[in-house]
């Protein structure tokens, strides 16, 4: 019984770290900026839901349809005019931009809802399913949207120009430009979509756990770690990589304490790094 | 000639500052107003927090000086001025404002700030000027562990809270509502907090043999996300009770699970979790019969308790519902009362009234609060509470505060 609930649950956890990790894999696969501003989108993105749902009764899951529009302009205003003015600049810009994004979603939070822990009681909240064992219904809802996001992305970035764009660009800036690729337009619409993909990490995310102005680090760190087990620039890698971070932390416990539990992410990226720094698909099993 | 005149003027120099000296000095000044000194969480991550804090605060100042002020030996009354700064919820900031309340606003005593970390680093600061400071923001015994002469706190310890459940679980056993011995799962956020929690819960263990049994005792971290594995250790220790240390988020994530994977336990608490507002948004149904232990609760059956919250809802318009304004209320009315019973602003002599202080009708449980002579923290029994269907909260300890009868064991689904 115990070892069937930790694997289910290694699962599902799986599927949210992934759909949380998502937006911040595909900037930094293809424009090489670590959006350090995800943490604030995945923020932003709950108290959305939370407004949605308390003062107009709109389900989390239908406010996807109101919010990803939303955020993925948010995105492409971000990099239009912030991002794309520090693109020659060294790294350490964009990290201090980005970090400086975050702060500024910080503080509107706390001006717009103040700084109290809030959440929101879905009718379906603790209706169970038993898949293997009792699993609710807003986690398989999770699963079942991360696992039609990871088609969806796949499918776009290997079947569509836009998403082969992405992918000349996540190869060679330089090349792209002289093939006639708009550079510049792909760059936005890659922050746009990865912004979009954050704020869906973050919706689901405030199915299952309350918020404040404050969330959003500790999946920020955990999404570091995904992408970095995974391959940085690899969508496949995400999930994977997400799935062997649940499955660590999940099993874990049958030889560590728990309180070291949340250490295993960050051992495993210091790992990772020194290991194997490409991830496990690392660039040649880009997408 | 030319000397002799130098030497005048220097004279004359001399005189009118030793006179402007002596006329500036506080001994020659008449005081007819005592400086209070404060800074709270008035933005940032406690500003809920701060905003009730203040409203406590003034409303004693409010009552103080509607009677004149705060007597004083000489027949005199002083009338409080209250000089409050925003610290930001920043524990630097609230130092650095603890310094200028003392060095440049020159104020008498101090009123503490809300949450651990702000009085833990602030507290320094009164410590080193010796300046009586009081405050009802800072729970953790680590606080008040450090020797400090001058600091005191009228929140009874997380350890006082664990040590009140266990005296109510001894309570329960005794009226057979639970087996003896009565098998606990523990768990906790390893940090002071939990640390303290768990202190509370051992110190009862020891002080009732044979009547638990501690079936787990299991530290997490504060951030944890994923609480499968450890709620998957909470099942299989088959405990009757889960007791948990946790505050909101972590509570909020935990009991989701807990609900989720159907665990049952004839009684549940999450310490001080369970009763508030934003519980039931979030949790809905899943907080019924959770137990939770508090500082203060409007269900408090005193007249001085329910004059409080009747004050309240007349000046701000509103029910109260959160332990802030209370215990805020109750820390200003302890310092008035001892710069009363001092009989003047001399400091030394507040802080040894504060250390002898043994206040009461105080609205809190018990109706009395006196500072532990080692410690100065509070010790006082915690009000505990239980979640009814329907949204209800009922009071089920202490006796002499209980509004219902607790419902142990939690019916099963």
């Amino acid at each position: 019984m115990s070892i069937n609930y930790l694997l289910v649950n290694a699962i599902l956890f799986g599927a949210l770290y992934a759909s949380i990790a998502y937006g911040l894999s595909l900037i930094y696969g293809v424009m090489k900026v670590v959006n350090l501003a995800h943490g604030g989108t995945l923020m932003l993105s709950a108290y959305v839901a939370y407004t949605l749902f308390t003062q107009f009764h709109i389900d989390p899951i239908l406010s996807l349809f109101v919010a990803l529009p939303v955020f993925f302009l948010l995105g492409m205003l971000i990099q239009r005019y912030l991002v794309d003015k520090i693109m020659d600049a060294p790294q350490i810009a964009s990290l201090l931009l980005l970090f400086g994004v975050w702060l500024l979603m910080k503080n509107v939070a706390y001006l717009i809802w103040s700084g109290d822990e809030v959440g929101y009681n879905l009718s379906y909240a603790l209706k169970t399913v038993k898949i293997l064992v009792p699993v609710s219904i807003p986690r398989i809802i999770i699963f079942v949207i991360s696992i039609i996001t990871t088609v969806l992305l796949l499918m776009f970035l290997k079947r569509t120009y836009l998403g082969k764009a992405m992918r000349a660009l996540s190869q060679n800036r330089d090349a792209c430009s002289l093939v006639g690729i708009p550079v510049r337009r792909v760059a936005q619409i890659t922050f746009g979509l990865g912004t979009a993909l954050a704020a869906l990490g973050g919706i689901l995310a405030s199915m299952i756990y309350s918020f404040s102005p404050e969330f959003g680090g500790n999946f920020l760190l955990k999404s570091f770690c995904i992408i970095v087990l995974g391959g940085m620039e690899s969508t496949l890698g995400v999930i994977v990589g997400a799935l062997i971070l649940s499955l660590i932390e999940s099993f874990s416990i049958l030889v560590i304490p728990i309180d070291l539990q949340e250490m295993i992410s960050f051992v495993l990226l210091v790992l990772i790094l020194v290991v194997k720094p490409t991830g496990i698909f690392g660039r040649r099993a880009t997408i | 000639m030319k000397k002799s005149k130098t030497y005048w003027v220097i004279g004359v120099m001399v005189f009118f500052f030793v006179a402007a000296g002596l006329i500036l000095s506080p001994v020659a000044q008449a005081k007819d107003v005592v400086k209070v000194g404060c800074c709270l969480t008035l933005t940032g991550k406690y500003a809920k927090a701060g905003k009730f804090f203040k409203r406590g605060y003034e409303m004693a100042i409010e009552e103080i000086n509607a009677k004149g002020g705060i007597p004083l030996k000489n027949g005199k009354k002083v009338k409080v001025k209250l000089i409050l700064y925003d610290d930001k919820s920043d524990p630097t900031t609230a130092v650095n404002l603890s310094e200028h309340l003392i060095t440049v606003d020159k104020v008498d005593v101090m009123l503490g700030s809300y949450s651990t970390s702000q009085v833990n680093a602030q507290s320094v600061v009164p410590e080193k000027y010796g300046v009586p400071y009081v405050n009802g923001g800072g729970a953790s015994s680590f606080i008040y562990s450090r020797g400090f002469k001058w600091i005191f706190g009228t929140l009874a310890s997380i350890s006082e809270l664990s040590y009140t459940e266990m005296t109510l679980l001894k309570e329960l056993i005794d009226k057979g509502k639970l087996p003896k011995p009565c098998k606990i799962a523990l768990s906790w956020e390893n940090n002071a907090h939990g640390k303290d929690f768990e202190a509370g819960v051992k110190k009862a263990m020891k002080e009732h043999p044979g009547y638990f049994k501690l079936v787990l005792d299991e530290p997490f971290q504060k951030n944890t996300k994923n609480y499968a594995p450890l709620l998957i250790k909470v099942k299989s220790a088959n405990a009757d009770v889960y007791l948990s240390d946790c505050h909101f988020p972590q509570f909020s994530a935990q009991h989701k699970q807990y609900s989720e994977m159907g665990l049952y336990h004839k009684f549940v608490s999450y310490g001080a979790r369970g009763p508030e507002t934003n519980a039931r948004k979030s949790l809905g149904d899943a907080v019924n019969y959770l137990v939770a232990a508090q500082w203060w609760t409007p269900l408090l059956p005193y007249p001085q308790s329910k004059a409080f919250a009747k004050m309240y809802k007349e000046k701000y318009k509103e029910d109260i519902s959160e332990w802030y304004p209370a215990l805020a209320y109750e820390t200003a009315r302890i310092l008035f009362k001892a710069i009363e019973i001092a009989g003047s602003l001399d400091r030394k002599a507040i802080r040894n009234a504060l250390e002898n202080m043994e206040f009461k009708p105080a609205i809190v449980a018990g109706q009395v609060i006196k500072f532990d002579k080692k410690t100065h923290q509070a010790t006082y029994p915690y009000v505990i509470v239980q979640n009814m269907p329907g949204g209800k909260i009922v009071a089920v300890y202490p006796k002499n505060a209980a509004t219902g009868q607790i419902v142990c064991p939690i019916p099963k689904k």
